[in-house]
């Protein structure tokens, strides 16, 4: 760390670099805690595996998409997109459906369960090793000292592309209001003839595909790609919608962001070796300030 | 010691937000007697409840139970202060037997600890002796006693309360909350309820009850206090409360005045 | 069939108990020298441990940990630590690791006691993975990721417990240890206390028992076990590296809890034998050895969802063979005939 006796504009520039950074990394954060917001919040289903899907977008589209078959940026983010959507039907198969409504316990260890499965397979079948992938765009931009790699840009691109989308798609759609009825009272939403299976089925996959495709971005920001990433994606994800209360998605995007630019200036603090603890300290603290998120309301507990 | 009040609620309130649960309710419950509260549906009877056990902490007034101001005490304290209840929708430990359920209620008279546990001490095997045997009594006196080792989740739903009641038992508790005891049985076991309550009361426990089925109230209690959206409209013996043209208007809507 | 084994169990307990004694401890007589089946032997008593402690909070108080690889790595630490610089031997090693798992659980039991569902669960990988990156980064004092060789073997009386015929009695005691004092305690007002809270928490506050304190003495009680698995696997190897408390550890453990039943003395055990053995008789599937457990896990929910010998927490009534125990006289409900011939 070689900052010592900087003039205050060298320093506040250093700082600015690491907030960028950190905001580039905070979206791909808070595009990974939208889709675990939708899939935990909107559905009620307690996922413990989406951490792997979001590995499996990472290998699909950061891997095979960028790296072998040469897709290109944006094939390859569908294909990211693609398989971790077919991994969430996949999961509602084995770890949702039998036990409709039944003890969260149950969905956490079913999806503990197809979370090592996962992982180890992908570690079988693909590598144990991190996997390379090659830049995709190595272009910057240049304002003064502080510099802003098109990678980044794209990066944001993508998160607000992908929200807006979603905010479409809730808002505007058959299918996006059903979601949200059926994330409010099952119950009245069955009586509405919604057919809350299905609706389900699908508001879990499309939470799945947007983690895919925040994995595919994890893979190319950072030109690798490995079959253990997902425990920490999985947490990370979960800490960033911890901070909206898990259940709120601008909560989640904000999360994501905030938690991307604490790691970033915490690494300068500390060490490299501590960017992940930071990311479980974050979690643990707003879970013992406030378990229902700091933008979160309280549920009262029935008696 | 009869007539002295054992239970008091000053300008007491629970409010949600907005919503007043329970709204300044003075109430008095005199010891030894058995002490009904009725009102229609969301008069706030189970509010009361809760705050008076430390489910719920008041947004004001206070609760003196034998003098002492407990309003905000957590609700495991109530219990060991000699206070304890059973619940609306039951609440029972599903998996363990009658028995165990109810030993589970001495849990606060109890003084094994981790090592007594351990090496299996005098202390730990004279209370566990104690609690079984104790327990068994309890069970009878609730007339449970040929269920003692089923699994509680396996009982018939009447007999299911009763083991509540005999569970509160077991802490020794000298107020008895009963939330709705007889929700849900028919009028032979309803008629057993009431018998059993009277046992409890004539061996010197205080019983404040909430219940809808009227004749059962006006049959066991001594004095009823009649909560309406919050307030407290009236207190006194069954004939006062019969007779008062406010809880008739509470209960018949409208349609009466 | 299950069932019906289970009632044999029952029924002959003590004989069954006896004898199952007499074979472990005439087991490795025969097999002195064969150290792979030792080692296999080793490897289910330690984690008929590990199975044990954690069940104790899955299985008994009903919180959800899934971190217990944590603690496991701080008795393992600790262990190597006395060990290889204060000259500290296993036997005071024992207890104190087991101390120090347990004051570990303090930071995060008294925080998270309040916390249910996902939110503990993820709170206690958190905590894992934390401690795990912690001893990664530890500089000097855990030496980061080169790990710490050169733990000296265990001695008894002078005498040094190098094989894994001397290993496999040591592992053998330890077991039967924990089983044994856990037994002890789960029957006792504080082990009813622990199951009154899984049942119901409210009512368990309600019969005047702090829910709270309860659940932080539940956690201290089943982490000390953790630091003793951690102690003697420090032992057993002489090397401890961060990379064997990963949270696949955890996972591990948790498969062998839900395989073998929660809430039940017998469930980990039996868990944590089966799936110690299955990867050994497939050698072949090697790679795939945690495929297997996540398979096992998904199995056994599908299945059997209170697992082999199923305490009656995960019943969840549409998976068939869930009835246990008969039915009350009078209660209406037909005579328990599920699950017996099947």
């Amino acid at each position: 760390m070689a900052e010592t006796e900087k003039p205050m504009s060298e320093t506040f520039a250093y700082y600015a670099q690491l907030t960028v950074d950190g905001l580039a990394q905070g979206a791909i954060y808070a595009l990974m805690a939208i889709g675990f917001a939708v899939i935990m919040g909107s559905l009620d289903l307690v996922t413990f595996t989406y951490g792997e899907v979001v590995m499996l977008g990472a290998l699909a589209g950061g891997y095979y998409g960028v790296a072998v078959l040469g897709l290109g940026i944006w094939l390859s983010l569908l294909l990211g997109f693609a398989a971790a959507w077919l991994a969430g039907m996949l999961i509602d198969a084995i770890c949702y459906r039998r036990w409709p409504g039944g003890p969260p316990e149950v969905w956490l260890i079913t999806t503990i369960g197809i979370s090592t499965v996962l992982k180890s397979g992908a570690q079988v079948l693909f590598s144990t090793e991190q996997e390379f992938v090659p830049d995709v765009m190595d272009g910057m931009w240049e304002m003064g000292d502080l510099r802003v790699l098109h990678i980044q840009v794209l990066i944001v691109g993508v998160l607000l592309f992908l929200s807006g989308a979603l905010w479409l798609f809730l808002g505007r759609t058959r299918l996006g209001l059903q979601l949200r009825a059926v994330s409010m009272d099952k119950t009245a939403a069955a009586l509405l003839g919604v057919r809350v299976q299905r609706v389900m089925t699908i508001g879990n996959a499309i939470g799945c595909a947007l983690g895919g495709v925040a994995g595919a971005l994890l893979g190319v920001y950072y030109n690798s790609v490995f079959a253990i990433m997902g425990g920490v994606a999985g947490i990370k994800a979960f800490a960033a919608a911890v901070f909206g209360g898990l259940t709120s998605i601008p909560g989640a995007a904000l999360g994501g962001l905030l938690l991307g630019v604490l790691e970033n200036l915490g690494v300068d603090l500390f060490s490299s070796g501590w960017r992940d603890i930071i990311g479980f300290g974050v979690m643990i603290i707003i879970l013992l300030i406030k378990p229902s998120g700091l933008l979160g309301r309280k549920g009262a507990e029935r008696i | 010691m009869s007539g002295e009040r054992i239970l008091e609620t000053r300008e007491l309130s629970v409010h949600f937000g907005g919503l007043k649960a329970v709204d300044k309710v003075d109430m008095e419950v005199l010891r030894g007697r058995i002490h009904g509260i009725i009102g229609p549906n969301g008069a706030g009877k189970t509010t009361l409840f809760n705050a008076l056990t430390g489910f719920l902490r008041p947004t004001g007034g206070r609760i003196l139970f034998k003098g002492m101001d407990i309003a905000g005490f957590p609700s495991h304290r109530a219990a060991e202060l000699g206070l304890c209840r059973s619940f609306q929708n039951i609440k029972l430990f599903k998996t363990m037997t009658a028995i165990e359920n109810v030993r589970v209620g001495f849990h606060h008279h109890l003084r094994t600890t981790l090592a007594d546990a351990v090496f299996r001490t005098r202390r730990f095997r004279e209370e566990e002796r104690l609690t079984r045997a104790r327990g068994r009594e309890l069970l009878e006196t609730m007339g449970l006693s040929q269920y003692a080792d089923f699994k509680a989740a396996k009982l018939p739903y009447g007999t299911q309360r009763r083991l509540e009641i005999a569970r509160a038992l077991a802490s020794n508790p000298e107020l008895l909350l009963l939330d709705e005891p007889a929700a849900g049985m028919n009028p032979a076991e309803t008629a057993e309820l009431s018998a059993c309550i009277r046992r409890i009361s004539a061996g010197g426990r205080t019983i404040v009850v909430i219940e809808h089925d009227m004749r059962l109230i006006m049959e066991i209690c001594d004095r009823i206090t009649v909560l309406n959206q919050g307030l407290k409209i009236c207190e006194g013996d069954a004939e006062t409360v019969r007779r008062d043209p406010g809880v008739i208007r509470a209960y018949l809507g409208r349609s009466a005045g | 069939m299950i069932s019906r084994l289970a009632r044999l169990a029952r029924e002959e307990r003590a004989a069954l108990l006896a004898l199952l004694g007499a074979a472990l401890l005439a087991f490795p007589l025969g097999f002195r020298e064969n150290n792979y089946l030792l080692r296999i032997a080793i490897n289910i008593f330690l984690y008929a441990i590990l199975a044990t402690s954690l069940n104790l909070i899955n299985g008994y108080s009903g919180q959800f940990n899934i971190g217990q690889a944590g603690f496991y790595c701080v008795g393992a630490y600790t262990a190597a630590i006395l060990a290889t610089r204060h000259g500290v031997g296993i036997w005071l090693a024992l207890p104190l690791c087991g101390l120090a798992a347990s004051a570990a659980s303090l930071l995060l039991g008294i925080p998270t006691a309040r916390l249910k569902g996902i939110f503990l669960a993820m709170s206690t990988l958190g905590f894992s993975e934390i401690i795990r990156l912690i001893v990664l980064n530890g500089g000097e004092f855990t030496r980061g990721p080169m790990g710490i060789p050169g733990i000296p073997p265990a001695s008894l009386w002078g005498w040094e417990l190098r094989t894994n015929f001397h290993m496999y009695y040591l592992a053998l005691a330890l077991a039967a240890l924990t089983v044994l004092v856990s037994a002890n305690v789960l029957d006792s007002r504080i082990g009813r206390a622990w199951i009154a809270i899984r049942e119901d928490e409210l009512a368990a506050r309600a019969m005047g028992i702090p829910t709270v304190r309860y659940k932080i003495y539940n956690l201290a009680f089943s982490t000390f076990w953790a630091g003793v698995a951690g102690c003697y696997y420090a032992f057993l190897s002489n090397f401890i590296s961060a990379d064997s408390f990963h949270l696949d550890e955890g996972f591990v453990i948790l498969g062998m809890v839900l395989v073998g039943g929660l809430g039940s003395l017998a469930g980990p055990l039996i868990g944590a034998a089966i799936l110690v053995v299955i990867p050994e008789i497939f050698r072949f599937l090697a790679e795939y050895r945690l495929i297997l457990y996540g398979v096992a896990i998904l199995i056994t929910m599908h299945l059997r969802p209170q697992g082999i010998c199923g305490g009656g927490v995960m019943d969840i009534g549409d998976a068939g063979g869930v009835r246990d125990g008969e039915d009350p006289p009078d209660s209406g409900a037909e005579p328990a005939a599920g699950g017996e011939g099947a």
